[in-house]
């Protein structure tokens, strides 16, 4: 099979309709676990991750013939599946008329619930640390501390500046390993 | 490489973190990615619906039951201000003799006041206190029982 570049894809995905789905097709293949995991690590349930990447993809679909590739490929659509999981987990709020810490404790018996038996029970106390933090630090900490993604590429997905992403990665830290010494 | 190790080095003040390293991972079902493909595959295939009438004309719905939700706010209001003018007059206001009378307040009058406003109006003519009083003597049965009774 060719391995074509994601400008190429693009290329392929305009051309005719159906290099189009040819083109979506590889660019889902390409990218998906990544997006899975990403959207799983804020929303934890894997109903509510599947419903998300779905929409992220779709919207891929929609809107790939205007994305002007000021940016790389894979930024683009790590910014729609952010998007897509803030506003999803804002309407759960709204919807519940839950404040933070109740969804927060929502998320936490949905990963009590379905933790892997392999998960140490520190890894399981990361995780539940991790969910304690607001949604955009917990963002932060996981592009950097599970996808040891740049700071430079994290600017460009949260539009926030490298020196504002590096405080809050460094104050995610500080929170976490504060809760893990408590017990 | 170059990333994992800077993360590392920020890390370097955080040992429990550090030392739980970046392995775990969420577990999606099995073949999940297998059939994610398919059922986008579906998604991206279905025509695209053309939006209904009600969706169409929603905002415009939206808009005249908004405008018309303040009108009668808007009017409301105006009536109620209206209503208040009205139940409270001024303390300095002069009513008319002839308001009182078309008002038909003046039942609820004092009597002497009454007539005194009515003769001074010229409605009625001031009574004739002898002439009334004459008429009360020779007709008053009481008075004519007790003269027979003397």
């Amino acid at each position: 099979m060719t391995e074509y570049t994601d400008a190429e894809l693009i290329g392929l995905f305009r051309e005719t309709d159906s290099n189009r789905h040819y083109a979506f097709n590889l660019i889902v293949q390409r990218y998906q676990q990544r997006v899975y995991l990403h959207i799983r690590r804020m929303v934890i349930d894997h109903d509510d991750t599947n419903d998300l990447v779905q929409n992220t993809f779709i919207k891929v679909w929609q809107h790939l013939d205007e994305f002007r590739q000021d940016s790389q490929l894979f930024t683009w659509i790590y910014r729609i599946a952010t998007n897509e999981c803030l506003g999803f987990l804002k309407q759960k709020r709204k919807r519940f008329f839950l404040p933070i810490n109740d969804v927060e404790g929502e998320l936490n018996q949905v990963l009590e619930r379905t933790a892997s038996p392999d998960y140490t029970k520190l890894e399981l106390k990361l995780q539940q640390s991790i969910l304690r933090l607001p949604e955009k630090q917990r963002l932060v900490f996981h592009l950097r501390y599970y996808e040891n993604m740049k700071y430079e590429t994290m600017s460009e997905i949260l539009g926030t500046s490298v020196g504002a992403l590096k405080a809050s990665y460094h104050h995610a830290a500080a929170k976490i390993e504060k809760y893990l010494q408590e017990d | 490489m170059k990333e994992v190790e800077e993360n590392k080095d920020e890390l370097r003040d955080f040992p429990i973190l550090q030392s739980i390293g970046s392995n775990f991972q969420y577990h999606a079902p099995e073949k999940y990615f297998e059939k994610l493909g398919e059922a986008l595959q579906q998604r991206t295939s279905a025509p695209v619906k053309k939006p209904i009438f009600l969706a169409m004309i929603r905002p415009v719905l939206a808009g005249t039951l908004s405008l018309l939700f303040i009108l009668g706010v808007w009017l409301f209001s105006g009536l109620q201000k209206k209503t208040a003018e009205h139940s409270t007059p001024s303390l300095q206001q002069t009513i008319a003799v002839e308001e009182i009378i078309e008002s038909g307040y003046y039942l609820e009058l004092d009597e002497t006041l009454l007539t005194d406003a009515l003769i001074e109006t010229g409605t009625v003519e001031a009574p004739d206190d002898d002439k009334e009083l004459e008429d009360y003597l020779i007709h008053s049965t009481y008075e004519e029982e007790l003269t027979t009774a003397l």
